[in-house]
């Protein structure tokens, strides 16, 4: 398979952005269909929470068109980067709404836990390693989101973070090495 | 490569590299999972949602007129409730807030209206011409967050009266 030409895709994406300023509402819907999905993804993983992560996702979405529409965005090439920062900001947030909230404390720490809505429709595969992964640390867990939840390039995602590529690089190969420990662990856990 | 074909732009590491690919395959088909969780109106109802301000860039309005007749509409202890609104959307709940009158804002602030919320305080912010005062009190808990609350509400607000009376219960 041929990878992509990051420059090319970047490229493409600026036309797609500017044609969205303009208000190309067919564009805008192109948009919505490029990266909702990823964003809710994002979210849905680290909160466990359909509700919340179609919230978040939706005011992400909001929040992109008023600074589209107000003009208060200016395109340089990094529409990606820009558009899953406001997510994350959306999602520390909600993690810090939740966290003051005495009476939501204990439905917070539900919420880290892996609890998929309907574990049934999952191979058991996926239910283990989605605990597994939220037993990481939480720069490890962020770093495997994005790389395969919101399914960001590295340097987009260095690009987001506001670190060195190779920083992001060495972060994603550690978190994947803890991850694989802890998968094994949950192997080794005997079913109860 | 793995199979959502990004590019193989990591490291060249030999360590544990067959698995390591077999682990980012699994990962993508988790992410595909809770993609595909998501429900099918996602996509319209964020279009529903979002078009008013994309218009905004058809028409060249200098404010999202619905919205903001809405909000002109609102008296103000209900404008100052949505500032108050936005305190407990940011920092959350476990303490109560009040508007600079007597009756307190009493937020029907929940999840679901929680963006919202924030996005029609922003108009309103823009266009609000007097002098509210918010006055927000509570639990202990505030205090340690008080300076951090001064800061996020002075940004989004910086001609306005912010005043923190944690006695005023």
């Amino acid at each position: 398979m041929k990878a992509p030409n990051p420059d090319s895709d970047s490229f493409q994406l600026a036309d797609v952005v500017a044609q969205a300023i303009a208000g190309d509402e067919a564009v805008w819907r192109e948009l919505i269909e490029r990266y909702s999905r990823r964003i809710y993804a994002l979210i849905k993983s680290r909160t466990g929470r359909d509700e919340i992560a179609e919230e978040v996702t939706q005011s992400v979405f909001v929040t992109v068109a008023e600074h589209l529409g107000s003009g208060r965005y200016a395109e340089q090439g990094k529409f990606e980067s820009w558009l899953f920062r406001i997510a994350m900001n959306r999602l520390r947030d909600e993690r810090r709404r939740a966290k003051r909230s005495r009476t939501q404390r204990s439905d917070f720490l539900e919420r880290v836990a892996p609890t998929p809505a309907d574990p049934q429709d999952e191979s058991e595969q996926l239910v283990q390693l989605r605990a597994a992964l939220g037993r990481l640390s939480e720069p490890d867990q962020e770093i495997i989101r994005l790389r395969h939840h919101a399914d960001l390039e590295f340097r987009t995602i260095a690009e987001l973070l506001d670190e060195p590529i190779g920083t992001v690089l060495a972060r994603h190969h550690r978190a994947l090495k803890k991850l694989r420990v802890a998968m094994s662990q949950t192997d080794e856990v005997p079913a109860s | 490569m793995n199979q959502h074909g990004r590019q193989p732009d990591e490291p060249d590491q030999s360590l544990f590299q067959d698995e390591r690919s077999a682990l980012e395959n699994q990962l993508d088909q988790l992410a595909d999972h809770e993609r595909s969780s998501a429900s099918v109106a996602l996509e319209s109802r964020i279009m529903a949602r979002s078009q008013a301000s994309l218009s905004h860039a058809k028409t060249g309005s200098a404010a999202h007129p619905a919205r903001g007749r809405r909000l002109r509409d609102l008296k103000r202890p209900h404008r100052l409730a949505i500032a108050a609104g936005l305190a407990l959307l940011l920092f959350g709940g476990g303490y109560s807030l009040w508007t600079s009158t007597t009756a307190p804002a009493n937020l029907p602030v929940d999840q679901a209206d929680a963006a919202s919320l924030e996005n029609e305080l922003d108009e309103w912010l823009d266009a609000a011409t007097d002098e509210p005062m918010v006055i927000v009190t509570g639990l202990s808990e505030l205090t340690q967050e008080m300076d951090e609350l001064q800061r996020r509400l002075t940004d989004l607000w910086p001609t306005q009266t912010i005043h923190f009376d944690e006695d005023s219960l």
